[in-house]
């Protein structure tokens, strides 16, 4: 089952590929209907799923693939992965559903976004490192091609740029591979034994160097400050289904890595270097926060709010280090606010940057002063924009403020310093609704005359999205139960 | 001990093959010698038949214990073989009807049984007439095409063989000077009471002509000229198939000696150096072959990583040749290119490529980013192993350092992906003298895509290939 | 059956309202389906309020999403729901255009306003307390064409939810404490964390009741339309940081300096923006100045742990302030004025309107028997009982009420002598176009009103009163017949007073105390400058220092390439070459901080070149030198490294 989540879309890409004269519509809906097939049986898998044991996975298929090195295919899910691989799901239908309207070779970018969606759900439902490498890896060649192919001002430099630099974050974590691979007695890169065993327990210093490279790597894909400076060109440069994907999806293989990789894998170390995760956690909240608040372009501002998001989750899964006997619940209750915030921040951002790329369409710029009033032209859009603003500044009744409030509430019962990072929802309303004024109030002016509000295809998208973030939260126990298991799981795994 | 001549029947079947093509081709008209090339494939058809049913046996050693014949001479033969096999369809649609083309078939057999003997060798004079039946040929091949860059490779090529060659020549005869045996089974207790200067130096000359071979520090100086000035398929050979037999010995070299002597420490340099001087080398050029030529340095590199750790990690061996089987085919892959479009011969004669010849450039982007390890290439799994394998032995460092340096490669070969992949807005056009729009050369194409998803199959099969090398 | 209609209380405003807010289609049946939710809603909320019913459903962090009415909520959530009915329908009369998003975005925040009253965990509570923030938002910025109206949503937002922060850490500390997050358990916490949530959910209600120091987004939101103040500024939103602090007080008894200091943070604002009140010129300024002062009364109630008396005071304060909000938006809307100055004998001129702010004037005021007088009493026997000082200061602030009470009806019955007319009427339709019209509509809710605002009292009185705080648990505390009196007797003289002589208006009160602006430069505009900052650290340093490293790694390979075609094309021409490049190179890269580095590996590299000019012959000699040279070194590791 899992395995025809995965390669479904990777077989489409290839049918799309060896058809040259297919004409262009047909490309289209093809996407559209393998992306939302996909989902179907994701879906499918999810009322089927039940959670497994503490180290276990549901699911699971398992072939022998480089027995040479104890490396498998083996895949499996659980609360920490089902919920990612739903959230993908959703977010390729809704960059489908968007690109209906594409005019620039919609077979070929059809085809790559169809390989990008099986890569990043082969990524969630890896249960070996090589098999999470590779699709680490490739997530970030297609990544390059989405934006040096159908990206605009300078992409290519954009492109490139975020290619060199997720590629050394990549190395980094394939040499954190390799030490825990050594490690493992005997040498293995099974997700699944290497948590069982937490092989470098006992080695401080060895244990330290591994977490540090697989660390770098997962920050830099995360990306937390100071690695994050690839993140707004790219985003800036991107088209809008690029930039959906990039922060909806491609920025969790990072958050993902440390709940199922770093922590249950690497316990000890975890624990001992547990304040830098959160000290740089901070930093990232709180840093991302106040430059986003100096932007003037949108979509470099949603970019930096995306540091800070992450930030969010690096100070909850920071805190769930901190092992005491009496903060088991709150640091579980962290643990599955960072899960969530991974989920809420895919839908939410992914649907901010699918407006973002409407500002695009209609008007080639993405400074915010160059609009004005564009509520009035376009009410829908300025709806729409609204409340993803507002899911994103983390408001009650949106799914932002399920993961945030139990990323604080348990953070906080943990390592009462991490309260500091409160000041980021200060900061994101503030930048948010400065926004909405700049671009959406006052008098109509600018480019906003003339503007044309949200079309169908784009309605439906960016509709869905904030559905979905909606129902999350106001209805978020069909997700927790879900989750919630699996984070008491890792909060267990990582005191040991 | 005994002779067993039959053993190295594959060796013997290139022999005979190139002096069958050589004298097929002196008999036949030019528009006629296509039967050559047929001799010579035939041969290396038959070498790969023979080095399969041979690896089915357990090792063994032939003519009394100089050579052995065991899975790594298997691999390499199987390996330089199918090396040399593409070659000689590359030349399909260089050098038909040419003079001196079945001379070349002939050399290109030569050579590659002079790698076969490289391979094999347990002997140090078994390993100097490998070394000389390599490079003889190699410096023909290299100036065939009689052009001043050809020449000027040749010559440099030459003299530099010539320094490394005697070098190689002294430092077998110091060895013997000191232990009065040439064979690896007796080298080794001989040599730990040896005195460490001159078993030093010995040791190094030797390494030195084989580094010459493989195209690694310091030894590589040849290898951007030639890569640049001969023709396409010869280019293609000499950066691949030598290598395969000069690694191996080298292997077997560093295996061999006695721990009196940091030797993983020495080839860990040398490794580093290799490919970082490599790398950096290769980001600035504008010609596609000659920057080939400089990323052949880097790979030998991490080659030369395994063999530091040469019988401190199991997975060592089988590391090694699982490398040097991706990287020959994926090398190659990236040559076919460009001699399937021989007028580009800069970085950005490659513009609009993906539009003008989408499996092409296809083959071309695999096969780069199969050359920076890009999963699921072969490539990745020889680098992942390599640098199991370096930290396995103790070396985490140089596991690092492999990693670090492949982000460095990673420029260049962007360097060369991004034009392919320019829009009509803002690729400026070919010249015309540059030809781009000419339609590729068939059998170059065929071989680069064909070469290209094999890569990425060995990558998706490597488990099976890893097994194999293992001997289980 | 009566937990449905709980659930329902809350959920068919938010329903309708979600719906009328996003779909500007349904303009035209706005009013009257909003209506008949506002009236559901208000039926609803009754009926909770008799039969008391408790639902929950699971929710997250390991708590359900509870609601309940118990008798505290029985008595805010009908006044919230009747409020916002009898604002509806004000509104009914008084918004024109975009009705279906005004609806909407009221009944969205009656909904959130219900469910505050009514949650019983601590993620219910904040779950309402953050939706009203941004309902607020929406409102006070309803007319989004002008910019200071969406930018007084903005502080009003930001302001809030600054004070909202508390909650969140209040929950962490429940959490920490092992209290779990049930409001009620929240005293049970570790004497550590307890503390820490009372100094939370203190801080969040600070903010939302508008209490010293964050009074000052109230006199922003002033740009928001008159129902807007009416709902939000009155009976709900602020209101609710009164019923936030009455609902935790056991947790703030528990700690004991909490108490304290709420008692005093209420007092001394009742005090102080009493004064600021008195000082407005603006209407609704003066209307939100007060709002301040007599939540101080709500907070120094539950501060003094009369939790019944504040109750009361909430109450009917919401009924009083209601209906002057009401009345000024509708004068508003007839004269297009809301200053004092413009506004002299408006009383005259609509007689109902008139007569229903000089009750509801006169309650504000504290004249026996109306309701303010009452229930403030209450409150303030509660504080003697604590501290004569609190009670001295409560006193005060109750003299200042009156004052300021005492100012607008001096304004609105005052004649105005003819040569004064023209200066009264410049004012007319400065602020918008007046209609000269108040209509039906308008004027039925202000009736009802009035009527609670006399009325109301009588949940302080005997024998309601003494009911009331023995439902709440809590013993009643009846103020003296003097006190009764003393109070009474201060609100007379103060209006008589101030019908004399008027009132002084202090500079430095009107301004409410500079707030505003101190706030900006303290906080806003520093945040700002560092962001600035912060985005030019990021671009240029950090974005800078990682293409520094990939131009020196660039550079390196540049040098490596150099000296390849150096060595390999010969001579002159190839270090003259690789000089230009390296000088071209650094003159390109001079704005960069690498500069330094790849200056001097530029220089190193013309060094190599200059080794490099040499006969062609010589280079292979070099190539010759160098290999030996390298296997040299390796022979001399081999002996010295073991």
């Amino acid at each position: 089952m899992l395995s025809l989540i995965v390669f479904l879309p990777l077989a489409a890409a290839l049918v799309l590929l060896a058809l040259p004269r297919l004409g262009d519509s047909i490309a289209r809906w093809t996407w559209v209907a393998v992306a939302a097939l996909d989902l179907a049986l994701v879906v499918g898998v999810w009322l089927a799923y039940e959670s497994p044991a503490v180290g276990q996975l549901a699911f699971e298929e398992q072939a022998p693939w480089i027995p040479g090195v104890n490396s498998s295919y083996h895949l499996g899910v659980d609360g920490l992965s089902l919920p990612l691989i739903a959230m993908t799901a959703v977010i390729f239908l809704a960059c489908a559903v968007y690109a209906l309207r594409e005019p620039d070779r919609p077979r070929l970018q059809a085809a790559l976004f169809l390989f990008l969606q099986s890569v990043s759900m082969g990524l969630f439902v890896s249960a070996d490192l090589i098999l999470f490498f590779l699709f680490f890896d490739l997530s970030i060649v297609a990544m390059y091609f989405v934006i040096a192919g159908w990206g605009h001002n300078d992409a290519g430099r954009s492109a490139m740029k975020f290619f060199l630099y997720t590629f050394l974050g990549s190395l980094a974590l394939l040499v954190g591979f390799i030490g825990l691979y050594i490690a493992a007695d005997p040498h293995t890169f099974d997700m699944v034994e290497l948590t069982n065993q937490a092989p470098l327990n006992g080695s401080f210093m060895a244990g330290g160097l591994v977490l540090a490279a697989i660390l770098m790597g997962l920050a830099v894909k995360t990306p937390t400050v100071p690695f994050h400076t690839w993140l707004p060109p790219a985003h800036t440069d991107a088209p809008a289904i690029g930039s959906a994907v990039l922060a909806g999806v491609l920025l969790k293989m990072g958050t993902y890595g440390f709940v199922r990789i770093a922590m249950p894998m690497l316990p000890e170390a975890w624990r001992a270097w547990a304040w830098v995760i959160i000290v740089v956690g901070i930093i990232s909240v709180v840093y991302g926060a106040l430059v986003a608040l100096a932007q003037t372009n949108l979509k470099r501002m949603i970019a930096y709010t995306s540091v800070n998001h992450m930030g969010y989750i690096a100070l909850a899964v920071g805190a769930a280090g901190l092992v005491a006997d009496d903060t088991a619940q709150a640091r579980s209750i962290a643990v599955t606010g960072a899960v969530t915030q991974m989920v809420s921040h895919g839908l939410i951002t992914g649907a901010l940057f699918l407006l973002a790329g409407v500002l695009q369409d209609r008007a080639s710029t993405y400074d915010m002063d160059a609009y004005g009033g564009l509520a009035g032209p376009a009410p829908r859009f300025a709806a729409f924009f609204a409340v993803g603003a507002f899911a994103s500044l983390g408001l009650p009744g949106l799914s932002g403020f399920i993961a945030e409030f139990q990323i604080f509430t348990g953070s906080i019962a943990a390592a009462p310093v991490t309260a500091v990072a409160l000041v980021g929802i200060l900061l994101t309303a503030a930048l948010f609704l400065r926004a909405l004024q700049r671009i959406f109030t006052g008098p109509t002016r600018g480019r906003s005359t003339g503007f044309a509000d949200l079309r169908p295809t784009e309605t439906w998208s960016v509709g869905a999205l904030l559905f979905l973030s909606l129902l999350i939260g106001i209805l978020p126990r069909p997700l927790l139960d879900i989750i919630e298991p699996a984070a008491e799981a890792v909060v267990e795994l990582v005191g040991r | 001990m005994a002779m067993r001549p039959l053993l190295l029947l594959p060796e013997m079947l290139l022999f005979v093959g190139g002096l069958a093509a050589l004298i097929s081709g002196s008999f036949l008209p030019r528009e006629r010698q296509w039967v050559s090339r047929l001799v010579a494939a035939a041969a290396l058809v038959a070498c790969v038949v023979a080095a399969m049913i041979g690896l089915t046996s357990t090792a063994q050693t032939a003519f009394e214990g100089t050579f052995s014949v065991d899975t790594p001479t298997g691999v390499a033969r199987i390996v330089a073989a199918v090396g040399t096999l593409i070659v000689l369809s590359l030349a399909v649609d260089e050098i038909t009807g040419s003079p001196r083309e079945s001379e070349t078939y002939a050399l290109l057999l030569f050579s590659t049984t002079g790698t076969l003997m490289l391979a094999g060798a347990d002997d140090l004079l078994v390993l100097a007439v490998g070394f000389l039946l390599t490079s003889i040929p190699l410096y023909g091949l290299i100036g065939l095409r009689r052009t001043p860059a050809g020449a000027e490779a040749a010559m440099k090529t030459y003299l530099l063989g010539a320094l490394f060659g005697i070098l190689l020549l002294s430092g077998v005869t110091v060895l013997y000077g000191i232990t009065g045996t040439t064979s690896y089974a007796a080298l080794p207790d001989l040599l730990i009471d040896a005195p460490t200067g001159a078993m030093a130096a010995g040791v190094i000359g030797v390494l030195a002509g084989l580094m010459f071979k493989a195209g690694a520090v310091p030894g590589h100086f040849w290898i951007p000229d030639a890569a640049q000035g001969a023709g396409g398929a010869v280019a293609a050979f000499l950066t691949t198939v030598p290598k395969i037999g000069a690694v191996i010995a080298t292997y077997r070299l560093v295996d061999m000696l006695p721990g009196t002597l940091n030797w993983p420490l020495l080839i860990a340099i040398l490794a580093v150096a290799s490919m970082t001087l490599g790398n950096l080398a290769a980001y600035w050029q504008t010609d596609p072959r000659r920057l080939l030529g400089w990323s052949t340095v880097s790979q030998v590199g991490y080659l030369l990583v395994p063999v530091a750790v040469a019988g401190r990690s199991d997975s060592a061996l089988p590391s090694l040749l699982l490398y040097v089987a991706g990287y020959t085919l994926t090398n190659l892959a990236a040559f076919s290119v460009t001699t399937a479009l021989p007028q580009r011969r800069t970085l950005e004669s490659y513009g609009r490529l993906a539009r003008a010849q989408p499996m092409l450039a296809a083959a071309l982007v695999i096969s780069l980013l199969g050359l920076v390890g890009t999963p699921p290439t072969i490539v990745f799994v020889g680098k992942l192993t390599i640098a199991s394998a370096a930290w396995d032995g103790g070396l985490a460092w140089l596991a690092v350092a492999v990693f670090a340096n492949t982000l460095i490669s990673l420029f260049y070969y962007l360097r060369w992906i991004v034009p392919v992949f320019k829009s009509d807005a803002d690729a400026s056009p070919p010249r015309a003298d540059e030809g781009a729009s000419s339609s590729p050369r068939p059998a170059s194409s065929v071989v680069a895509v064909v070469a290209a998803l094999g890569s990425l199959a060995m990558g998706i099969c490597a488990g099976l290939l890893l097994s194999l090398l293992t001997g289980t | 059956m009566t937990q449905a209609a709980l659930w329902l209380m809350v959920l068919l405003p938010a329903a309708v309202g979600g719906l009328l807010a996003l779909n500007p289609r349904v303009e035209r049946f706005a009013t009257i389906v909003s209506l008949t939710t506002a009236t559901a809603t208000a039926a609803l909320a009754i009926s909770v309020a008799i039969a008391r019913p408790s639902v929950s459903m699971p929710f997250m962090a390991g708590t359900d999403f509870a609601l309940g009415v118990d008798a505290l909520s029985a008595l805010i959530a009908p006044m919230v729901a009747v409020v916002t009915l009898l604002v509806l329908v004000f509104v009914a009369g008084e918004i024109r255009e975009s009705r279906a998003r005004f609806h909407g975005l009221m009944l969205l925040f009656a909904s959130a306003a219900l469910l505050t009253a009514t949650a019983q965990t601590l993620p219910a509570l904040l779950f309402a307390w953050e939706l009203m923030g941004a309902m607020s938002y929406a409102l006070i910025g309803f007319w989004w064409r002008d910019d200071h109206r969406v930018s007084a949503g903005l502080t009003a937002f930001v302001t809030t939810r600054t004070a909202d922060v508390g909650l969140y850490v209040a929950a962490a500390a429940a959490v920490a404490g092992g209290a779990g997050l049930a409001l009620t358990d929240l005293a049970e916490g570790s004497p550590g964390w307890r503390d820490v949530a009372a100094a939370g959910v203190l801080v969040a209600a600070l903010g939302k009741a508008a209490q010293l120091p964050f009074s000052f987004w109230l006199s922003r939101a002033m740009e928001g339309p008159s129902p807007v103040s009416a709902l939000l500024h009155s009976a709900a939103m602020v209101a609710m940081g009164g019923y936030l602090l009455l609902r935790t007080e056991p947790l703030l008894a528990a700690t004991g300096w909490a108490s304290t200091a709420t008692a005093w943070v209420g007092a001394i604002t009742a005090l102080v923006l009493g004064l600021v009140a008195v000082a407005q010129r603006d209407l609704k300024q003066l209307l939100a100045a007060s709002t301040s002062a007599q939540l101080g009364f709500v907070v120094l109630a539950a501060g003094v742990g009369s939790v019944a008396g504040g109750t009361a005071h909430l109450v009917a304060h919401a009924s009083v302030k209601a209906l002057l909000f009401l009345a000024a938006g509708a004068w508003l809307t007839a004269l297009g004025t809301k200053r004092l100055a413009g506004l002299y004998g408006v009383a005259r001129r609509w007689r109902l309107v008139g007569w229903s702010v000089t009750v509801g004037a006169l309650s504000l005021a504290g004249v026996a028997p109306l309701a303010l007088w009452a229930t403030k009493d209450a409150v303030l026997a509660a504080a003697l009982e604590e501290s004569l000082w609190l009670y001295a200061v409560g006193l005060l602030a109750a003299a200042l009420s009156a004052a300021y009470a005492g100012k607008i009806l001096v304004v609105i019955w005052r004649e105005v002598p003819q040569e004064g007319a023209t200066r009264v009427e410049q004012h007319l339709d400065e602020e918008q176009q007046g209609s000269r019209h108040v209509g039906v509509l308008e004027q039925a809710p202000l009736v009802v009103l009035t009527v609670g605002a006399a009325v109301l009292g009588l949940l302080a009185l005997p024998p309601m009163g003494g009911r009331l705080a023995s439902a709440l648990g809590e013993e009643a505390v009846d103020a003296t017949a003097a006190e009764w009196a003393v109070s009474a007797l201060i609100a007379l003289v103060v209006l008589a007073a101030v019908w004399r002589w008027g009132v002084p208006e202090p500079r430095w009160a009107r301004g409410w105390l500079g707030l505003d602006a101190a706030t900006r430069a303290v906080v806003v505009r520093p945040t700002l400058a560092l962001a600035a900052a912060l985005a030019r650290f990021d671009d240029r340093v950090l974005d800078r220092a990682v293409t520094g490293v990939a131009a020196a790694a660039l550079s390196a390979a540049k040098g490596a390439a150099v000296f390849d075609d150096g060595v390999l094309d010969a001579g002159v021409d190839a270090a003259s070459r690789a000089s230009l490049r390296a000088a071209d190179r650094a003159a390109r890269d001079d704005d960069r901080w690498i500069d330094g580095l790849v200056e001097a590996f530029a220089a190193h590299m013309r060094t190599l070149g200059q080794i490099a000019r040499r006969p062609q012959t010589g280079q292979l000699h070099q190539y010759y030198l160098q290999a030996i040279a390298v296997l040299a070194v390796g022979v001399l590791l081999l002996v010295m490294v073991r």
